[in-house]
């Protein structure tokens, strides 16, 4: 463990995200924990997509394995390359594909979540419009032309593309408001590109365009955005979809497949080369990818192009190189170290300021598992939520000793579901309503 | 003015004016404070046109106009059974609705989509709906769904009684308690209101209403005694051995005949308890208009037929300007409001008091006597007649049945014990299919803890998912979440999923390109068949398997289809009254200090001719006949028990069966079936599940056939069996025999 410092901003950040059982956005490599083939074979994958190549990646693993954390490790050294990134969770909301406004909702979600280099936090789509305007001013400065023609030079690669000249005009019509001092025109222009129109009549109305990105042009609204950002000098565009069990969930096998089609279609560009500057992490759980009757095996063109390296199976290695890649649960090891590395983030990289010694560590893995067996760290969410409060309860209590707040302290297992808990009238202690079915199996 | 009318909102006072009220009535008094005041549920339970819709919406539209939030979706959700009770609900309330500036949006399958598309954007006022399109709009756009009832302030559920123990009953409840958990307010829940007629055991009902709680409750009755009530019983008698220059005439025939002379000229209902006696009698009596040339005022009203027919009918009851009588299965029994109909016409039996009891209160409405005309054949007796017509069975249960109504004002309790395992896996599947992934610990909750399946165990529980799992209607994530199956998708996929009670195939019935109506496809049809079908008859010209259409030219003469439909079960206490009356001879009803009569000459020749064979064969005393090589087992005792009864026998090793409550045991002696009557007693008596076992073809509801065997077993013994009972019957019996 290093003494090197951690800053109050990035200590902070990892504590609450990790205490509310999300995937901190930024100091991610205080706590990341083994791993280290996987993020480099992605490491790899963003230098080829910076160097103009395209990647695509099935992260798969268990519930509660970190697929979420390493989609967030990855998606940090994609920002620290200067790439653009878009992610979001998939809902039943949210999808790929849909007819009634899910695939335009997941691409609004995306564009909300638009990080770069300097915003990190997302939000940072009208800042990549602005840095195109402002690329396209100094190449009308250097060239001595209007910056209306930069832009139009510039833009005009996309005019190619499906959508690209709507796409292209709503550009022009952000530099138009820009010019014009018109905060409307702008806002509207960046709205259009958030897919926030939900009809064509407004948006001609509003920017002069008669095309909306909408269900059925998601996937082309990514493919323009990648060659977009790299015109406003990005080194190209990495999108995480996160929660894809969500297909997996869908209650129309038509539907579902209408999905797995538009994810073929992203295979097909990032491997057959058709798709430039472009990467997709794509995260679920092995049903998603391995069930023959709903996950992504049970759509055949897929499942040919996603099957596992039977060479590498044979000689008992992995291979990194594969499209779908699978990350094994957290061993109780790695937890161990994972609890250092918390307990290294919250002294703020001091070891004096450690608040409990080594064996405290154990003791307090060792607790998890008589309280919720295994899942203590094949879930370690919770594990690592109970540890955080554990720590901040001990540093505000200097004088409470650690073993006996041990005693004290629960843990609950990480029981997932899409419906919240039932409440009964009654108000019924949630125990009221127990019943052995919590482990229930079938 | 009376009391509670300052409390109204001026807006709803100003429309009760309009209506040029007197007075409100009663009910509509005594339901204003508990729903202004909206922290309860409120139980409404009147006769039908008492004013109870009016109780309901009065107090509530003035609550929500005082506290508006326009903001906050609907604010009041209206469940009814029947999408005809919702059109008509719509009508009576468009007025008030406008003068209030409440939308009204009547959502069922046959509603109008631009209301609905209306209601989509801006989701506010009233929202009209049935259980099924609830259903839909749960499991399809759960999202739009908890925005839209965000602000809900009442759910209001009509006809209340034809709810309670049923299937969709179960699926109601289950919906409500569903909606509470989307919508989320733990700290308000959404008061429910039910409307019903007049129901028994009231204490039971808000039990019924929601479920494991005690969340707060008013019971509002109507104290207003009975309108006068006309009663009629009249016998048939089918001659056998008909021929052709017969001056006899078939039953049918003087049924039809006075069917004609009763109704022509005024409005009535004629309830004719299956599809094809409706058909069959309403073309006899289009005919007969068509012979005498004058105008037809007959016409079928039942499930099969074509909505526009149906709707035309009731449209034209409605009017009350023609007189309109309509031939009709249990779909006119339900508070539909056609109106006043001068009388109700029962042909054949009732399935049960209370339907018979809903069907009374369609006849007399405002100031005028109640009649009920019950027309009952019994075939003429033979040498070879056997006990079922010897005992004039039907004439009795009949009168049985008027005199539990009329003289003891009773009527079958709902039988709110079932297990409903097909409703439920219905609900697992629809709850699954509505959120994505669900764990098994809160399904249980949400549908046996806080939902209607109370009867339901963890164990029982734990069986059906594994079987389901098996099954693949559901499959578990490693997570632990359940998620639709392939086949759970298919199920959930289908255009009937919505629905929770059987509804067989049909075939579309076509002529000249015009649909007709529908038909279920068990029954059997060939090319070149005749049919009767909306009262005229046709000749089948062509099957369409694949379309599930049959193509049908107008024709001359035929024979009605055959249509599906069971008869309900006979309660206990009216095979006791019937054994009451046929023991004593008097069937005549006590009115204050006399005895009012009721029936026919006829009626009352068949009456004492199943008095005489009673007593001849001493059945006060002796509860077994012996016919020939048969045996005759005459219990009077439900049909429950009945059925224990015969399963047993058959496990014993007798070819028995039951018809009318009467048991039939071929090959057999009097004291052969005594002894096994003893033997049985002696033994463990086996339970209502292991009768089920013997039970060959066991699917009565929608999702029996994806229940696990020993779950169907015990969902169908408790619903058709009552093995304590039976074995106190047996006990007591031999006893009495000595």
């Amino acid at each position: 463990m290093t003494n090197q410092r951690i800053r109050l901003k990035e200590k902070d950040a990892i504590l609450h995200s990790l205490r509310s059982g999300v995937a901190p956005k930024i100091g991610i490599q205080h706590i990341q924990v083994g791993r280290i083939n996987e993020i480099k074979a992605l490491d790899q994958d963003i230098e080829r997509i910076s160097q103009g190549g395209a990647s695509f990646r099935l992260i798969i693993g268990e519930y509660g394995s970190g697929k979420t954390f390493f989609l967030s490790v990855i998606r940090a050294i994609a920002l620290k390359k200067n790439l653009v990134t878009l992610h979001a969770d998939l809902a039943p909301d949210r999808r790929i594909h849909a007819s009634a406004g899910q695939a335009r909702n997941l691409y609004s979600e995306l564009m909300r979540n638009l990080a770069t280099k300097s915003k990190p936090d997302g939000n940072a789509l009208s800042s990549v419009v602005e840095r195109f305007v402002t690329l396209a001013r100094q190449e009308a400065e250097n060239n001595g032309t209007t910056v209306t023609a930069a832009i139009e030079t510039r833009l005009a690669l996309l005019t190619e593309w499906v959508g690209g000249y709507d796409f292209a005009k709503v550009i022009g019509a952000y530099w138009q408001g820009h010019e014009q001092d018109n905060e409307t025109l702008k806002a509207n222009a960046i709205r259009w590109l958030r897919a926030e129109y939900s009809t064509k009549t407004q948006a001609k109305q509003e920017l002069g365009v008669g095309s909306i990105i909408s269900d059925t042009t998601f996937y082309d609204g990514l493919k323009l955005m990648s060659l977009f950002v790299r015109l406003a000098g990005y080194q190209g565009l990495l999108v995480n979809l996160d929660e894809m069990v969500n297909l997996y969930k869908m209650n129309s096998t038509q539907a579902r497949n209408a999905n797995y089609e538009q994810i073929l279609r992203m295979l097909n560009d990032c491997l057959q080369g058709s798709a430039e500057h472009l990467g997709f992490l794509l995260g679920g759980t092995p049903e998603f990818l391995l069930d023959p009757r709903k996950g992504l095996y049970s759509y055949e063109a897929l499942q040919s192009r996603l099957a596992e390296n039977s060479f590498a199976r044979k000689a008992g290695v992995t291979d990194y190189s594969a499209c779908a890649l699978h990350l094994s649960s957290l061993t109780p090891e790695e937890l161990y170290i994972l609890l250092k590395n918390l307990r290294h983030v919250f002294a703020g990289g001091d070891s004096g300021q450690y608040l409990v010694p080594d064996n405290a560590l154990h003791a307090f893995l060792q607790h998890c598992n008589q309280s919720i067996g295994d899942a203590y760290f094949t879930t370690p969410r919770n594990t690592i939520k109970a540890f955080i409060d554990f720590l901040a309860v001990l540093a505000q209590n200097p004088s409470f000793n650690w073993q006996q707040l041990l005693g004290k302290t629960t843990i609950t297992a990480d029981l997932p579901s899409d419906m919240p808990d039932p409440i009964s009238l009654q108000e019924q202690a949630p125990s009221g309503l127990k019943n052995d079915l919590t482990d229930f199996k079938l | 003015m009376s009391l509670g009318w300052q409390q109204l909102d001026k807006t709803v006072q100003r429309w009760v004016h309009q209506q040029g009220w007197a007075d409100l009535r009663p009910i509509q008094q005594k339901s204003i404070p508990p729903i202004l005041a909206g922290d309860q549920d409120v139980i409404i339970s009147a006769s039908t046109a008492s004013g109870k819709t009016e109780a309901f919406f009065l107090p509530a539209c003035s609550a929500v106009l005082t506290n508006a939030d326009a903001e906050a979706g609907f604010s009041m959700l209206y469940i009814s059974p029947l999408k005809a009770l919702i059109n008509d609900q719509y009508r009576r309330l468009q007025s008030l609705c406008e003068l209030a500036q409440m939308p009204l949006t009547p959502w069922h399958g046959d509603s109008s989509q631009a209301k609905k598309r209306q209601a989509k954007k801006v989701p506010s006022g009233i929202l009209l709906i049935t259980p099924e399109s609830l259903e839909s709009l749960l499991v399809r756009e759960s999202g739009w769904v908890r925005q839209a009832f965000s602000g809900l302030r009442y759910s209001v559920i009509d006809e209340f009684h034809a709810f309670i123990g049923t299937e969709r009953g179960h699926h109601l409840l289950s919906l409500l308690a569903r909606l509470d958990a989307l919508i989320a307010r733990p700290q308000t829940f959404v008061p429910r209101v039910a409307l019903s007629a007049t129901l028994g055991e009231l204490d039971k009902v808000p039990q019924s209403l929601r479920p494991n709680s005690d969340f707060p409750y008013t019971i509002i009755t109507d104290d207003q005694s009975q309108a006068t009530l006309k009663l009629q019983l009249r016998g048939y008698i089918d001659p056998v051995d008909l021929q052709p220059d017969d001056h006899r005439n078939p039953a049918k025939t003087q049924i039809c005949r006075d069917l004609y002379q009763l109704c022509r000229g005024d409005s009535h209902l004629i309830f004719a308890n299956s599809r094809q006696r409706t058909e069959a009698i309403s073309a006899r009596l289009s005919d007969l208009c068509q012979q005498q040339h004058v105008p037809n005022e007959f016409f079928p009203h039942h499930g099969s037929l074509a909505k526009e027919l149906r709707e035309t009918l009731e449209a034209r009851l409605q009017k009350e300007s023609l007189p309109t009588t309509a031939v009709c299965t249990m779909t006119l029994e339900l508070g539909i409001d056609i109106g006043k109909v001068s009388s109700v016409v029962q042909v054949t039996a009732p399935h049960s008091v209370s339907s018979l009891r809903q069907r009374l209160g369609r006849s007399g409405r405002r100031d005028s006597p109640a009649i009920l005309r019950m027309l009952i054949t019994e075939p003429q007796l033979t040498v070879s007649a056997n006990v079922v017509d010897q005992l004039r069975m039907e004439l009795l249960q009949s009168i049985a049945m008027l005199r539990l109504l009329v003289a003891n004002q009773w009527f079958e309790p709902a039988d709110t014990e079932q297990l409903h395992f097909s409703t439920m896996l219905h609900q697992i599947l629809a709850l699954v299919a509505q959120w994505g992934g669900v764990r098994a610990d809160q399904l249980y909750v949400q549908l046996c803890q806080i939902g209607p399946f109370q009867h339901v165990s963890v164990s029982h529980f734990k069986q059906l998912l594994n079987h389901m799992g098996s099954t693949e209607l559901l499959i578990q994530l490693g997570s632990g979440e359940l998620v639709l199956g392939v086949k759970g998708e298919k199920v959930v996929d289908h255009y009937t999923f919505y629905c929770v009670f059987k509804t067989p195939e049909e075939y579309r019935i076509v002529a000249n390109g015009k649909t007709l109506g529908t038909l279920p496809i068990d029954t059997p049809m060939i090319t070149g068949q005749l049919m009767v079908f909306g009262g005229r008859r046709w000749q089948i010209q062509e099957i369409d398997g694949e379309k599930k259409t049959i193509y049908v030219a107008a024709a001359k003469g035929g024979n009605p289809p055959s249509f599906g439909g069971e008869s309900m079960i006979i309660h206990d206490r009216i095979r006791q009254e019937m054994l009451t009356i046929v023991k004593s001879g008097e069937y005549r009803i006590p009115v204050g200090d006399r005895l009012a009569d009721f029936i026919d000459e006829t009626a009352k020749e068949l009456f004492n001719e199943g008095h005489q064979y009673f007593k001849a064969q001493n059945l006060a005393k002796q509860f077994l006949i012996q016919q020939g090589e048969r045996v005759c087992l005459i219990p009077w005792i439900g049909d429950k028990k009945i059925n224990t009864l015969v399963v047993l026998l058959m496990k014993g090793g007798f070819k028995a069966s039951a018809f009318a409550g009467v048991i039939e045991i071929e090959q057999s002696l009097i004291h052969v079936v005594k002894r096994a009557l003893c033997a049985l007693l002696s033994q463990t008596p086996p339970s209502n599940t292991e009768l089920a076992e013997c039970v060959a073809d066991k699917y009565k509801e929608k999702y029996d056939e994806f229940l696990p065997e020993a779950l169907l077993n015990e969902g169908y013994g408790r619903r058709m069996f009552d093995i304590v009972g039976t074995y106190a019957w047996i006990a007591d019996s031999l006893d009495n025999m000595g």
